[in-house]
């Protein structure tokens, strides 16, 4: 059976809301989604969003460092990679990361950034080494302290399967990326024209209760989440 | 999804009769809503959250062609192409075409109860196309050959070793019993299919009207490998998912996972807008939105039912329900289970065919308490049970669903008696004379046969000796000052 008309379909349902033929004015206003309690709540926690941040990222089973300076991190990651044996990173391709790249490189680790558009590998080669990659190394667009989220927009050099594909991700965030709560963050994201293909809100790793209600972790994303906050270099 | 909703009862006899997957049932609910009630408590603004989600979604529903026709335009402007589908077939039949006109051979599929209305899996199988389920417990359920017990969690009837034995038979694998090595069996077993996939087929949770995006909410990643990793990504979802703008998800996203799991988030949160991007690493090059009525105008062309509609699907209705936790998903014999199935599904299948779904409660009205949206299920049952009383071929009710004269009478009586003071204490005191030679150990031994099933599982206590009243009466005069 083909598919119903667009103007069929929206006649029938104008039908059934009681209102035929006619085009209704222009709808006024839409209902707040303020909520007066949640915004009072976090006035009073903003001088400590980044310490709120992190106690609600290791509730939600992450595990949460913190470092002052590309050197601490560069020496973070290098452990975690001795640790967990990773021998395949995939990045994202901005600048701080690419940064770490002779550090990880000398933790032994063989690094790869993610965007088709840079010279030197496939498309196809950057699928593959997603899909073999131990380890994907992201930052994040913005973080939500409230409930430990990390949320990360999709483009040329922020791979979404980063995140996603290998049993380990790591994601950098700096202080400055924390907002309070998800009110804060949908407008942020939702500025300019249009939004990436993907957004993603990840909070903590990959988990199911499908069996007997007992938490399992892993079971398609990330078995272990890390978030590293980086802070500024002390003097 | 076949429709067996005429077997209500003997599929809840059935279900009665089986222990194992009562307890197993029992526990998970359990869990689920001691998570739920403890993360509502938790957060202070609960109550308003609930207000605010209510107002979005009847502002939303009151104007759904508008907001469907924004949606829409949103998507294309994304780059997705939007599919309208009134009817189930119409959906299935759009994208097992797209299927074979791409070539498709494997599709992964994230969980969505709407493709479970349009019976995808077997329509692609039926042109030799490999639909994947990938939620765990999908997988399990697609593996014994059985449909979702639960909405948000489908094989909470399954133990470990049920698991453990199928995962062995179907993967040619060692048995094995520990559910994080279980996970981690699925986990592999799923990539590979994952990778080699042609087509992801996602629900959607929520469709943002502003922005043309879909919201998929999960704990797992597969629905963000489902729709990053295929070339092509198809969503089918229900019309009534539309809100507004994006902002709305703060009040959504606050409840629905708190409510489902007692989560204050998902462990993913995904706003799908058209496919990749120019210059974007990852993604599909196509996304088909496929946006389904499936007799959902039906349900809006009714008043009283219209706010089904606002259901977000967070199961929580089920958790808390007496008489889910006792006959268990299968029984409702559709989709859709438990009290918001209970009110969904005789409007989506025809009330005549499922007559007995509204029936099946105790109109103890905790689904309504517990509802983010503050749904008043318990109203639109009655409002049900009395459609399923009127024959009309609109609702498929036949005339023999008509009451009997007898019935008529009794119900007739009932409220006479019950509609006044003094008919009601004439009534209760001859009843008390009449109920004396019946009595045995303070309960009724013997009940007039026209009260039929209503006695048959039933014990009726005799009425006090005494009407409460009375002494209630007494007691006032006696305490009062003088």
């Amino acid at each position: 059976m083909p598919p119903t008309s667009r103007d069929a379909f929206l006649a029938t349902v104008r039908r059934s809301l009681g209102r035929v033929g006619a085009a209704r004015p222009p709808c006024k206003g839409q209902p707040s989604v303020r909520v007066d309690s949640e915004a009072t709540r976090n006035r009073l926690e903003r001088g400590q969003l980044t310490d709120q941040f992190e106690e609600e990222v290791k509730k939600a089973h992450g595990v949460v460092s913190r470092v002052s300076g590309p050197g601490e991190l560069a020496a973070l990651l290098g452990a975690l990679i001795e640790e967990k044996g990773i021998g395949k990173i995939v990045r994202w391709d901005t600048p701080s990361l690419a940064n770490l790249d002779d550090a990880l490189a000398g933790a032994g680790a063989e690094v790869l950034a993610i965007n088709p558009e840079r010279d030197g590998s496939s498309r196809s080669d950057q699928r593959a080494a997603l899909v073999e990659a131990d380890m994907g190394l992201t930052e994040v667009d913005y973080a939500v302290a409230d409930i430990g989220s990390l949320a990360m927009r999709a483009s040329g050099s922020q791979s979404r399967l980063a995140s996603v594909l290998p049993p380990v991700h790591v994601a950098v965030v700096t202080p400055d990326k924390i907002v309070g709560s998800l009110s804060e963050l949908l407008p942020l994201l939702n500025s300019g024209d249009g939004l990436p293909s993907a957004i993603s809100l990840v909070t903590g790793p990959s988990r199911t209760a499908d069996i007997e209600t007992i938490r399992t972790v892993g079971i398609h994303g990330p078995i272990e989440l890390h978030v590293v906050i980086l802070e500024n270099e002390r003097n | 999804m076949e429709i067996k909703t005429r077997d209500f009862k003997a599929g809840s006899r059935r279900a009665v009769g089986n222990v194992r997957v009562q307890q197993a049932a029992r526990r998970a609910t359990g869990n689920l809503l001691r998570e739920r009630n403890n993360a509502a408590a938790d957060l202070p603004e609960w109550e308003e959250l609930r207000t605010r989600a209510r107002e979005i979604k009847a502002h939303t529903i009151e104007r759904l062609d508008e907001y469907l026709a924004m949606f829409a335009d949103s998507v294309e402007k994304a780059g997705g192409k939007v599919v309208w589908a009134s009817t189930a077939q119409e959906a299935s039949d759009y994208i097992v075409a797209l299927a074979r006109d791409k070539g498709v051979q494997s599709v992964v599929k994230g969980k969505s109860m709407a493709t479970e209305e349009i019976d995808l899996n077997h329509k692609l199988a039926d042109v030799g196309v490999e639909a994947i389920e990938t939620d765990l417990g999908e997988y399990m359920i697609q593996l014994a050959g059985e449909t979702p017990f639960h909405i948000i969690a489908p094989a909470i009837h399954k133990t470990r070793q049920d698991f453990g034995q199928l995962f062995s038979e179907h993967l040619s694998i060692p048995y094995e019993e520990d559910p994080q090595r279980l996970t981690q069996i699925a986990r592999h077993a799923l990539r590979k299919k994952f990778v080699e996939a042609d087509m992801g087929v996602t629900g959607a949770n929520f469709g943002v009207a502003e922005t043309g995006s879909i919201v998929l909410v999960e704990n797992e990643g597969n629905q963000r490998l489902s729709t990053a990793l295929p070339p092509i990504h198809v969503s089918v979802m229900g019309m009534e998912k539309v809100i507004p703008r994006l902002q709305d998800l703060s009040v959504f996203l606050a409840l629905l996972p708190r409510s489902a799991t007692g989560q204050k988030a998902s462990s993913y949160a995904s706003m799908i807008t058209g496919p990749r991007g120019r210059g974007e690493s990852d993604g599909p090059e196509e996304f088909h939105m496929v946006i389904l009525d499936n007799g959902r105008s039906r349900i809006l062309a009714d008043e009283t039912m219209r706010e089904s509609l606002y259901c977000i699907r967070c199961a929580a209705c089920l958790n808390i329900c007496p008489v889910y936790n006792s006959v268990g998903g299968h029984a409702y014999g559709w989709v859709y289970s438990g009290p918001i199935g209970s009110i969904i599904t005789p409007e989506l299948v025809g009330v005549g065919e499922a007559k007995d779904l509204p029936a099946a409660s105790t109109l103890c009205a905790a689904c309504r308490d517990v509802c983010p949206i503050k749904i008043d299920i318990p109203h639109m049952l009655l409002k049900l049970r009395h459609k399923s009383a009127e024959p009309s071929p609109q609702t498929n009710v036949s005339k023999e669903a008509r009451p009997s004269r007898m019935e008529k009478l009794i119900v007739g009586a009932w409220a006479a008696a019950m509609k006044s003071q003094r008919a009601y204490s004439f009534t209760t005191a001859l009843a008390r004379l009449v109920q004396r030679p019946l009595l045995k150990d303070g309960y009724l031994r013997w009940l007039p046969p026209f009260l039929g099933g209503w006695k048959e599982h039933r014990e009726f206590p005799a009425l006090a000796p005494r009407p409460f009243r009375k002494t209630w009466n007494e007691r006032l005069s006696k305490d009062a000052p003088d």
